[in-house]
């Protein structure tokens, strides 16, 4: 059963839907979600994960009406919900990853996430402000994110001292108070989806490149390539023993200054990132990965780094369906 | 073989075309480098600027505009619904070109939509607001709704209009405005309202209108001169808006779709 059926999810149900020996469930709380209406899916709409209790009640029925083997969460809020009912003791019959909570408090929460780093690695981290307190002596342009969310939602690029009022009035009021501020980076942005084992070994390591983002000043990608960048992958492997060791889909989000060539880490989102489908497209099927590994399965084959040369371009494109998924009960 | 120009391809209506009228050639212009549809057989892909749509246009047997940046003539939302408020005044929302003091806002691209994700709030928020595209910028109150229905077709003259009303679930704003997902819907005030505000503008072409549900009732919120993503549904509704109407014609009610994400290769257009 994948959890979500947006952006990463995607890349899980074009690796899966075919096959004969695979039963893929999908959840989403959307019941427009496009994952629910994927040929070869069994789709459940369920309640938001924000709303735990309901939540995890229809994930513990699901799971037993369902005789669900594979649980794999893919979108942050429902591995927020998971990884805390792991922690508070939930012991679903099924085989899923188990990341260590307070590698993902710090990995899941962007201002957590720099002031761990800041001592650590230096080099990597972006000059971060908590409050504006400080805003005269910033060095503008400069960049204001919420803390929790992801995908681009509620950033704004601040270019002049005084236009940053604004921007922090319009994410308080959407997002709520906890925000950062940083240093604006110019440059392109690379992505890089790792798998650790559930014994927390690093299993492969995947840079991509964007070409293309969602929105006109930067966020996630929805065209790019694949790229060969060990030392990239090096620095991940750092961040993530940093934060304590990871088990399962990570990936980390850089930029690349465009005039010194130096890598700044933007985020870490605790899953494979929305456009892995890349990297199946490339013949590195992550999903396929992480499969193995939760069913012990021997790791299936990959093509070498200098032969994941096609790129992609992802598109919305009109799909008649036949009805809508409903809500359960 | 029939040819179809798509100007502004880089939207999504120009795969959904393209899906539509898989036994036309498809030209997809535009003027960014990067493209979806490189997988399908019919379609062709040129690098043009808004300046080259006549010159294309003359070789093609349809045009079908996807973005108002490549149409002559003022399209504006600033003109169309000063024109509105003035023959229709309890069917739109009024459209300011500068920024109220007071109230709630949602500012809108003048001459085309303005990129990445919609902006409200009051003047204290919306102060920082600038026009790095050049669409025009103009502000419109900022209403709650309970739906959002969009009326989609074209438009010969009185009484000769392909039209469907579509129930808007959810549309994903980024570069491009996504229809996410929608359904064809049998609604009598919407269309109803919809041939009376393109008739009060003799509107001429292809034509999108927003309509919001709000407490007050149904109101206008844009009107764009191009089609949406809806050409597979329409069809499938009945309703061919590429063939010149003579009658009203309108779509059938029940048609459902998803916007589905689609992975493929691209090559630059510039290359």
């Amino acid at each position: 059963m994948v959890l979500s059926g947006n952006a990463s999810a995607i890349n899980y149900i074009k690796s899966f839907a075919d096959d004969p020996d695979i039963r893929l469930h999908i959840t989403d709380a959307d019941p427009y979600c496009p994952g629910l209406y994927a040929p070869g899916v069994t789709p459940h709409v369920v309640p938001y994960a924000r709303d735990t209790v309901r939540y995890r009640a229809s994930l513990d029925r699901l799971l037993i009406e369902h005789a669900i083997d594979i649980l794999i969460p893919t979108s942050d809020y429902d591995i927020e919900g998971v990884v805390h009912y792991l922690k508070d003791g939930w012991v679903p019959n099924v085989a899923t990853f188990r990341p260590p909570f307070e590698a993902f408090a710090v990995l899941r929460h962007k201002g957590r996430l720099m002031a761990h780093l800041a001592e650590r690695m230096p080099l990597v981290v972006p000059q971060t402000w908590i409050g504006v307190e400080e805003a005269w002596q910033w060095p503008f342009p400069i960049v204001v994110k919420p803390t929790r969310e992801s995908g681009g939602k509620g950033v704004t690029i601040v270019r002049h001292r005084n236009d940053l009022a604004a921007a922090v009035e319009r994410i308080r009021t959407h997002y709520g108070h906890e925000f950062i501020v940083q240093q604006f980076i110019p440059g392109n942005t690379y992505i890089v989806s790792m798998i650790y084992d559930r014994d927390g070994r690093l299993v492969i390591s995947v840079p991509m490149r964007s070409h293309l983002t969602f929105f006109t000043w930067g966020g996630g990608g929805c065209a790019g390539e694949v790229v060969d960048e060990p030392g990239l992958v090096r620095l991940c492997a750092e961040v993530a023993d940093a934060a304590g060791g990871w088990s399962g889909p990570i990936n980390f989000e850089w930029r690349r200054h465009a005039e010194t060539g130096a890598f700044y880490l933007m985020e870490a989102n605790c899953r494979l990132n929305g456009y892995s489908y890349l990297t199946t497209m490339n013949g590195v099927c992550l999903p396929r990965i992480v499969l193995a590994l939760l069913t012990d399965a021997p790791l299936p084959a990959v093509t070498p780094p200098a032969r994941r040369n096609r790129n992609f371009v992802l598109g919305f494109r009109e799909t008649l369906v036949n009805r809508w998924v409903e809500r359960a009960g | 073989m029939t040819t179809i120009l798509a100007l502004g391809a880089e939207k999504q209506a120009a795969t959904s075309l393209a899906a539509a009228y898989p036994d036309c050639t498809v030209i997809f212009a535009s003027d960014r480098d990067i493209l979806d549809g490189s997988d399908l057989a019919n379609v062709r892909m040129v690098c043009a600027t808004p300046a080259d749509a006549t010159k294309l246009a003359a070789a093609a047997d349809h045009v079908v505009p996807l973005c108002p940046r490549w149409l002559c003539g003022d399209h504006t939302l600033s003109r169309v619904f000063d024109r509105l408020e003035r023959a229709l005044p309890d069917r739109c929302l009024p459209v300011r070109a500068h920024r109220p003091s007071s109230g709630q806002w949602i500012v809108k691209g003048d001459r085309w939509n303005r990129p990445d994700v919609p902006l409200s709030g009051d003047a204290r928020q919306l102060a920082d607001v600038t026009d790095p595209h050049g669409c025009g910028l103009v502000f419109q109150p900022y209403s709650k709704t309970t739906a959002t229905i969009m009326s989609i077709g074209r438009r010969e003259r009185a009484g000769a209009v392909h039209i469907g009303t579509v129930e808007v679930f959810q549309e994903r704003f980024q570069r491009d405005v996504v229809l996410q997902a929608g359904e064809t819907i049998d609604a009598p005030e919407v269309l109803g309202a919809s041939l009376e505000v393109l008739d009060a503008l003799d509107h001429r072409g292809f034509f999108t209108l927003n309509w919001l549900q709000t407490d007050e009732g149904l109101r206008l919120s844009s009107l764009r001169p191009i089609p949406r993503a809806v050409f597979l549904s329409f069809l499938r509704g009945g309703v061919d808006i590429l063939c010149v109407a003579s009658t009203v014609k309108v779509v059938a009610s029940g048609v459902r779709f998803i916007a589905a994400p689609t992975y493929v290769y691209y090559k630059r257009l510039s290359a």
